[in-house]
């Protein structure tokens, strides 16, 4: 975490969101490998809740988690901007 | 399909700009070895696959890869946001800065526009594995030469993720290829290319 991030809700959502990427680059080569199954299940849950703690406070990561009245979704900064870490 | 998760795969947050570096980082956007032929590449090889776990590979893979020219976008505008017209004069920025201002476009490092020329989609899937293989070996190096030059720790820890992502690529590609040779007629893998030859018999599938 050598540039850090924007908070703790941010690298949650980083990390659980990275350990995904790789369950799932390593079971489409490796699709009964039970112990990677195990991992990808625990991973999935824990980016639920950290998407879920993120959207809460900075607003939605995709268009249709917004769930307000106003459309919140064109809300900078985006994420080359540099704001989203 | 896809659809935009508003976020980067690995965050870019640079302070400092520096149009020189930016002008040598921009060959991984557009360049020979960059993420734009990368994610064309395999997204392009993925309908003449047969095998379904190398159909995954190539799929989600090629999907990383448009995240990873995003993430190099991402740190080029942020090397060269509100530049003067002195700082682009000295460091070597200008020619860029004459066709594009400081707008993104695919190019080599040496000014050389993307093309799909840099990269092959065979339909042949031991061919298109091994390009594979070979391209994120390319990849890679390019990234090492890149840290090479590369001094600010903002700038350097999102290009050695980027790095890390090409040896964990090369690996599950090498895992793919091994899983289309065993598909295959162990005594010679190249009998027939089993994207487009029907042989008879037991090996096809
Ligand atoms: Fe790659």
């Amino acid at each position: 975490m050598s540039c850090g991030y924007k908070d703790q809700l941010s690298m949650n959502v980083y990390e659980t969101g990275f350990a995904l990427d790789e369950a799932q680059l390593y079971l489409n080569t490796h699709p009964t490998d039970q112990e990677a199954m195990n991992y990808y299940q625990q991973v999935r849950r824990l980016n639920q809740d950290a998407v879920r703690a993120y959207e809460e406070v900075h607003g939605p990561l995709m268009f249709n988690q917004v769930n307000s009245n106003n459309w919140s979704w064109v809300k900078g900064p985006w994420p080359w901007e540099g704001g989203m870490r | 399909m896809w659809r935009y998760e508003k976020r980067l795969q690995y965050p870019v947050n640079i302070t400092q700009t520096n149009p020189k570096m930016a002008q040598f980082i921009i060959s991984q956007y557009g360049g020979p070895d960059g993420e734009a032929a990368a994610a064309m590449r395999y997204l392009s090889q993925r309908y003449a696959m047969p095998y379904d776990k190398c159909k995954a590979t190539l799929n989600d893979i090629g999907t990383e890869e448009l995240g990873h020219f995003e993430i190099i976008g991402a740190i080029v505008h942020q090397l060269t946001r509100n530049l003067t017209p002195q700082e682009i004069e000295e460091s070597g920025f200008g020619p860029y800065y004459i066709d594009h201002t400081t707008g993104l476009w695919p190019q080599a490092a040496g000014g050389i526009p993307f093309n799909a020329c840099e990269f092959q989609s065979k339909g042949d899937p031991i061919t298109d594995l091994f390009e594979n293989l070979a391209a994120e070996q390319k990849a890679r190096a390019t990234y090492d030469n890149i840290l090479r030059m590369v001094k600010d720790p903002e700038v350097c820890d999102p290009i050695r993720f980027l790095r890390a992502r090409e040896v964990v690529h090369f690996q599950r590609f090498g895992e793919a290829l091994r899983d289309v040779q065993d598909h295959l007629n162990s005594r010679n893998f190249y009998a027939f290319n089993p994207a487009f030859d029907k042989p008879q018999g037991k090996s096809a599938q």
